[in-house]
């Protein structure tokens, strides 16, 4: 990210917790109603979804992609080498 | 004529198709939905059409705001993936979407639970065509599958419709006050189509398999046809709600493990159906309104989504992040418009899914329910972090792997612009959406803490992700899911039933060989095993050869006198014993 892009993400980031002060004043019922409570949630549950989805996936869910390939199948096929035969379309192959 | 069953031009469509010249087919796909948008605005909320068969009542078709609603849309994303799918020359594929796309819209206009049976089945074999019409082997398994969760799926509800016909003597599809066994079976049934954990497998299993364009009208179709039905049947089912919550999250979860771009959006589809299950399980009016309306962007956002990775798939052959980068610059409309649609599902002030979410969420913080928000915004987290950082960022930025590119049809691009339009169209005027909704509501959804909450959701979200981004890329993996329960148990029975059996009977046939030749050795010429008995009787014979060691082979002319002499003696003998018996008798 060059210096200047990450000057405008730092201006938009203070900026919308810096706004969150102007709203029309009202007692804080729920958690969400502090300011900036929705600044640290974003970050903070972003890096939970990251760390959680992947902590599961190393440990326990993840396998190698031939996994479900019965014994002796042959291996999914490679993408063609010229990409001219796009494999998603049986379409362009089998017209009728 | 306003009447019209809106399934019917589709049906007819699907007659037609065969029997019109190849190069017109695809034009001609664009009429059935233009004619069923006509049929629809001419309805009037609370028309039927009822006839009787066997003594059942039957109601083929009911209009009120709710079907008319999942039916504007559907008419709309049939259109919209007809456009996008103007260049296919497949006869297969455009007679299934035809015969999905109609009977999609039949369900949600059926009055009764066996003309909703009916439909749902045909629905499920249309896309299980689209599924298997890619025809690599991995398609047409994961199509199998697909077919098979889908007829268990709806043998499930005909079980519960029947049980349900039998216990209150009537088939009309209305709510479902009280549970009961049918109840539970119905549920059950609408519950596989609208993808609930742990029944959901299927979709991320099916949908990636699918070719370019059909998947486009199976993001549509399925899961909001039993969005429809669990609003309808369903409302205010408490379960739903910790479901719904749970679906949302565990999309997340999934997507953020996937490689493959097109399973990272199906598995964003669990996550946002979850929003529309958990707004039916609260069952207020608020509720049911932010399950309808999100169906309904989320029709438009995320067909817009699968024709933008279609279009990758297309022009690289490749869906897999891992395979995929620096593409942006060869695709820019598609980029473009690819993140619309993924600004849509983020909830992007001014884009159509911050209408839709907003209702949902309200409506639970409105029932004092706090734990949904905060789950329920934690989810939308993960779905901008998904669809909007990760795929784009490791799809079309980065640096470029070397491979050509086959060049995008116009069509596609004028199909994603289409619905592109739309969805900013309900960003901007959301109002055209409250108007059709189920219920009246008064809602606005741009208030200063509604963008300050966006504001502070997405750009620290972001932020996140900037820093963790090397974390974030795919990994040549796959993620083990529930079809684990019924794939992994399939490689068993195959075992067991097909490579042990057939091992078996290869041993038994290579045994039976292996014997053979020694047994044919020895049976070459029986006079010689038979050793010295033979050889004594072999000594009467006038030597051809002299007394030379006996002959590999039989030979017929070495042996005819003793062989002979044998035989009249047996015969002899056997003559005597006759004729003395016919004496004595």
């Amino acid at each position: 990210m060059s210096r200047f892009r990450a000057l405008l993400l730092g201006l938009a980031l203070v900026g919308s917790v810096v706004l969150g002060f102007f709203g029309p004043a009202k007692e804080p019922h729920h958690v969400w109603d502090y300011k900036g409570f929705f600044a640290l949630y974003g970050f903070a549950g972003c890096a939970l979804i990251v760390f959680a989805s992947k902590a599961l996936g190393k440990h326990i869910l993840q396998r190698g992609e031939d996994y479900y390939r019965p014994a002796g199948a042959p291996p999914e096929e490679a993408p063609e080498a010229d990409g001219a035969h796009p494999r998603g379309e049986g379409e362009e192959r089998h017209r009728g | 004529m306003a009447e019209l069953p809106p399934f019917l031009p589709f049906f007819a469509g699907a007659l037609l198709l065969p029997i019109l010249p190849r190069g017109l087919r695809g034009i001609f796909f664009l009429v059935p939905p233009a004619l069923a948008m006509w049929t629809l605005s001419g309805m009037q909320d609370g028309s039927t059409l009822s006839i009787t068969l066997l003594g059942w009542e039957l109601t083929p078709l009911r209009v009120d705001r709710l079907a008319l609603l999942f039916g504007w849309v559907f008419a709309i994303v049939a259109f919209i993936g007809g456009v996008y799918a103007l260049h296919l020359r497949s006869l297969g594929q455009q007679v299934a979407a035809s015969l999905y796309a109609g009977s999609a819209l039949g369900a949600v206009f059926a009055g009764d639970l066996i003309t909703l049976l009916v439909f749902w089945e045909i629905m499920a074999l249309g896309s299980a065509w689209l599924v298997w019409s890619r025809r690599t082997p991995a398609s047409l398994a994961a199509g199998m599958r697909y077919i098979y969760v889908h007829l268990a799926g709806g043998g499930l509800l005909m079980a519960g419709i029947l049980l349900h016909a039998g216990d209150t003597g009537s088939l009309a599809f209305t709510a479902f006050a009280q549970p009961s066994p049918a109840a539970w079976l119905i549920l059950l049934g609408f519950g596989i189509n609208a993808a609930i954990p742990p029944l959901h497998a299927w979709l991320p299993d099916a949908y990636p398999q699918a070719t370019v364009t059909g998947a486009v009208f199976m993001s549509a179709f399925t899961t909001k046809t039993a969005v429809y039905a669990l609003a309808r049947g369903f409302a205010g089912w408490e379960l739903l709600v910790p479901f719904g919550v749970a679906m949302t999250l565990y999309g997340v979860v999934y997507a953020t493990l996937a490689n493959d771009i097109r399973r990272l959006l199906a598995y964003h589809i669990v996550s946002q159906v979850g929003y529309m299950v958990a707004g039916v399980g609260l069952g207020s009016q608020m509720g049911i309104n932010g399950a309808t309306a999100h169906a309904f962007t989320h029709i438009l956002y995320k067909g817009l989504l699968f024709m933008g990775a279609g279009a990758v798939l297309h022009a690289t052959a490749r869906s897999k992040l891992t395979e995929l980068g620096g593409l942006g610059r060869f695709m820019p409309w598609t980029v473009a418009l690819y993140l619309v649609g993924a600004f849509s599902i983020s909830g992007f002030p001014l884009f159509s899914g911050f209408v839709s979410k907003a209702v949902t969420v309200d409506a639970a913080a409105k029932l004092g329910r706090d734990g949904v928000v905060l789950l329920l915004h934690l989810a939308s987290i993960g779905t901008f972090l998904s669809t909007t950082l990760k795929l784009p960022y490791f799809t079309w930025w980065g640096p470029r792997r070397a491979y050509e590119l086959v060049p995008i049809p116009w069509n596609m691009t004028a199909g994603m612009a289409l619905a592109a339009g739309l969805n900013i169209f309900l960003g901007v005027y959301p109002q055209a959406l409250y108007a059709i909704l189920p219920y009246p509501l008064d809602y606005h959804p741009y208030t200063h803490s509604h963008l300050v909450k966006s504001a502070q959701l997405l750009g620290f979200t972001f932020l996140a992700f900037w820093l963790l981004r090397s974390r974030m890329g795919g990994k040549p993996r796959i993620t083990l899911d529930t079809d684990w329960l019924y794939r992994r148990p399939a490689g068993l029975a195959y075992r067991l039933t097909v490579v042990t059996v057939d091992r078996l009977f290869g041993g038994v046939e290579a045994l039976v060989l292996r014997m053979a030749e020694p047994l044919r050795a020895l049976l070459a010429n029986p006079h010689k095993p038979a050793g010295g008995l033979l050889r004594t009787i072999a000594r009467l014979d006038f030597p051809i050869g002299g007394a030379d060691p006996e002959p590999a082979c039989f030979d017929v002319s070495r042996y005819r006198f003793s062989t002979g002499g044998v035989l009249f003696v047996l015969l002899l003998v056997f003559a005597l014993l006759l004729a003395g018996a016919l004496l004595v008798a």
